[in-house]
């Protein structure tokens, strides 16, 4: 059975105006999204930013309630829990955010703030409580001399790596790792990413990996979700995705800069930038950017289609794009 | 002999806090040649943004310029300007250079572009600053920057505020900004770390073309070695402060001599491997108290007795070893490559 699993997951934000600030219109952040986390599996999640990979997460982790959809975790539906209901789930689903500099509170000590979850949480008697967050922060890599002095005073990766220890505190079975390692130096991610592998084979964690950093996410991660304003338009194996078949992917691919200055690669440059997901384009959302876009893609919305075992894809011209691959 | 554009030699910036002062530039030593793409690699910290912010004199207190010289040679056709070193220009002769002949552009275009301004009242500053031109002609000109750096509909984004525009379209008129003057030198800051791969791409793709039509240097800072892959000729990296390697681009990757520079290598993810990174063990040293010797040895896997005591200097190699002391060169003469270490590649 799958740890979690999302089903038709849908997230608009309103977008107020005017005099009364009545709603105009509505931000489609999360649009018809449906994926399964297996425990232990990293489901890796890309997208441009804006594209809605933090809401999605956000959402899943009921840090904002869905409009509408299901969100089951071992089965149970915690997308219409009140918050007391959520507390024992919240213990096993825990988020690592993104900006380190925003998701820490400055007047906590650093100590205080990876115990936070374990009081809450009661899972340490107190006596234990100091030597269980020393170890957190050994494993982390950060020293135990480090419990009492404030975030200010450590650089962002230090922040991240704080935030990674509140994470694992209670040893939950999910962890959604928000562009965890994004403000992290290359030889620092390496540790953390490194960190996280073997958490998850000591504690068989599942993790939603979100990254708009394709290798990262393909190094990380068992299967791959790609998403583009706010909907997923293809997923699969991750071993498959060195020839993705949405064109979207496709361009993904193609911009990542290679560190090796023999290939010489095929350059697929998108133009134009993602358009507003406040009001979508009709048909494929993807079509104005597309180089294969044509008539049907623009009356027409496609759906996930099972193109090979176990993966998916959201294009009218799956067939189109394969011909394409070397 | 083509003097190089820019020759910077034993550069030390320092930052004076209540905690001590630290070198945040460390003995840099490199050069620039006319029309080169040169990068500038390194993790955060390392020095990179403080070493393009001594070049352009604005490093701000507590910070200090303390020792060096960055000798910049104009370019051959305006030919009776002389050699000058920035570091002893006034004020206002660096005024002059600065945003016109050096121009640079930041990571995050929001923050470097003044919110209550349009984009128009921007780009128009430099022009007056610089150029005497007719309103007419300022406006001709900007229309056409705004044109090079791909915007389309130029007229009309001349109204526009910074905060209307996304990311990308910030960065292009940063750039367009930045080629006022048609620069010899354009320093471009971590230009795309801010935005998404695909609008990365286009932005790369930008520089490498403008940089192709009017002959100008570029000195790309990044900690992404991709980004350097793709779009340099000569990369130099720093490690603490230091530069702990020079190289052409093709040799630093197939070849790395330092081992830093091998060991960042390692440390990236590819498509191809599934197994795990290899990680640099430990932090790099905080740089109010250095280590004795070479600064990389805490994390060194060759580190030996000679590399706790003494410092090693940035040295010309040759086959894998240093180049014998009586051929020495600066730091950055063509077709060479130096490594800041005594036990420099396999051996």
């Amino acid at each position: 059975m799958s740890l979690l699993t999302i089903e038709n997951l849908y997230k608009y934000f309103p977008v107020r105006g005017g005099f009364l600030m009545r709603p105009t219109g509505h931000i489609q952040a999360v649009h018809n999204v449906s994926l399964g986390v297996a425990p232990g599996e990293t489901l890796g999640l890309v997208g441009e930013s804006g594209c809605g990979k933090t809401t999605l997460a956000r959402t899943i982790i009921r840090l904002l309630k869905p409009d509408s959809g299901k969100t089951l975790f071992e089965g149970h539906d915690i997308a219409p829990l009140s918050p007391r209901e959520l507390r024992p789930f919240r213990a096993k689903m825990q988020m690592i955010f993104q900006d380190p500099y925003a998701s820490l509170n400055p007047r906590m000590s650093v100590g205080d703030i990876i115990a936070e979850p374990i009081i809450i949480h009661k899972k340490i008697p107190r006596r234990y409580r100091r030597q269980r967050v020393c170890e957190l922060l050994e494993l982390v890599g950060l020293s135990p001399e480090d419990y009492s002095r404030y975030p200010h005073e450590f650089s962002g990766g230090q922040r991240q790596r704080v935030g990674i220890a509140r994470a694992i505190s209670l040893e939950p079975k999910l962890i959604i790792a928000d562009e965890p390692v994004s403000a992290l130096d290359v030889s620092i991610a390496a540790q953390i990413i490194n960190l996280l592998q073997n958490l998850q084979k000591e504690f068989k964690t599942a993790f939603l990996f979100i990254s708009h950093d394709l290798k990262m996410v393909k190094h990380m991660s068992h299967r791959i979700a790609v998403m583009y304003l706010g909907e997923i338009v293809e997923m699969g194996p991750s071993d498959n995705f060195l020839t993705p078949l949405h064109p979207y992917s496709l361009a993904l691919t193609a911009a990542i800069p290679i560190p090796d200055p023999q290939t010489k690669k095929r350059r697929l440059i998108l133009s134009g930038e993602p358009p507003s997901p406040q009001n979508p384009p009709p048909g494929c959302r993807f079509h104005p950017r597309c180089p294969y876009a044509e008539e049907i893609c623009r009356q027409e919305h496609p759906s996930l289609k099972e193109c090979q075992p176990g993966h998916w894809a959201a294009c009218h011209f799956i067939d189109k794009v394969k011909k394409q691959l070397p | 002999m083509t003097q190089p554009l820019l020759d910077v030699q034993h550069l030390h910036t320092a930052f004076i806090t209540s905690d001590g002062s630290f070198l945040a530039v460390n003995d840099v030593c490199f050069k620039i040649n006319r029309g080169e793409l040169v990068g500038l690699v390194g993790e955060s910290g390392c020095g990179k943004s403080v070493t393009a912010l001594s070049i352009l004199r604005l490093v701000s207190e507590p910070g200090k310029i303390i020792k060096g010289s960055i000798l910049y040679h104009p370019r051959h056709d305006n030919t009776d300007e002389p050699t000058v070193n920035l570091l002893q220009l006034s004020k206002e002769e660096m005024r002059r250079l600065r945003g016109h002949k050096i121009a640079m552009i930041f990571q995050e275009p929001m923050t470097s572009l003044n919110p209550v301004f349009t984009v128009g009242n921007q780009i128009e500053e430099s022009l007056k600053l610089h150029q005497k031109m007719s309103r007419a002609e300022r406006r001709d000109k900007m229309i056409e920057l705004l044109q090079r750096v791909g915007i389309p509909d130029a007229p009309k984004l001349l109204k526009r505020y910074p905060h209307e525009l996304s990311g990308g379209m910030r960065q292009r008129v940063m750039i367009a900004m930045a080629l006022c003057g048609s620069p010899d030198l354009l320093i471009a800051d971590e230009p795309s770390t801010a935005l998404d791969v695909t609008i990365q791409a286009q932005v790369l793709d930008l520089l490498k073309s403008l940089q192709e039509q009017t002959g100008m240097s570029l000195l790309l800072i990044t900690h992404d070695l991709g980004v350097i892959a793709e779009t340099v000729t000569k990369v130099i990296v720093m490690y603490a402060g230091q530069v702990v390697e020079i190289a052409s681009c093709q040799e630093l990757f197939s070849n790395p001599q330092h081992p830093y520079t091998r060991a960042l290598m390692k440390s990236i993810p590819t498509f191809e491997k599934r197994d795990r990174l290899e990680t640099i063990p430990g932090n790099v040293p905080r740089l109010h108290q250095l280590p004795e010797g070479c600064l990389f040895q805490d994390r060194c896997p060759k580190a030996k007795e000679k590399c706790r005591q003494q410092k090693p200097e940035l040295e010309e190699i040759r086959e894998g070893r240093w180049a014998p002391s009586t051929e020495r060169r600066d730091p950055g003469a063509p077709e060479g490559r130096w490594a800041r270490c005594y036990y420099p590649g396999d051996s």
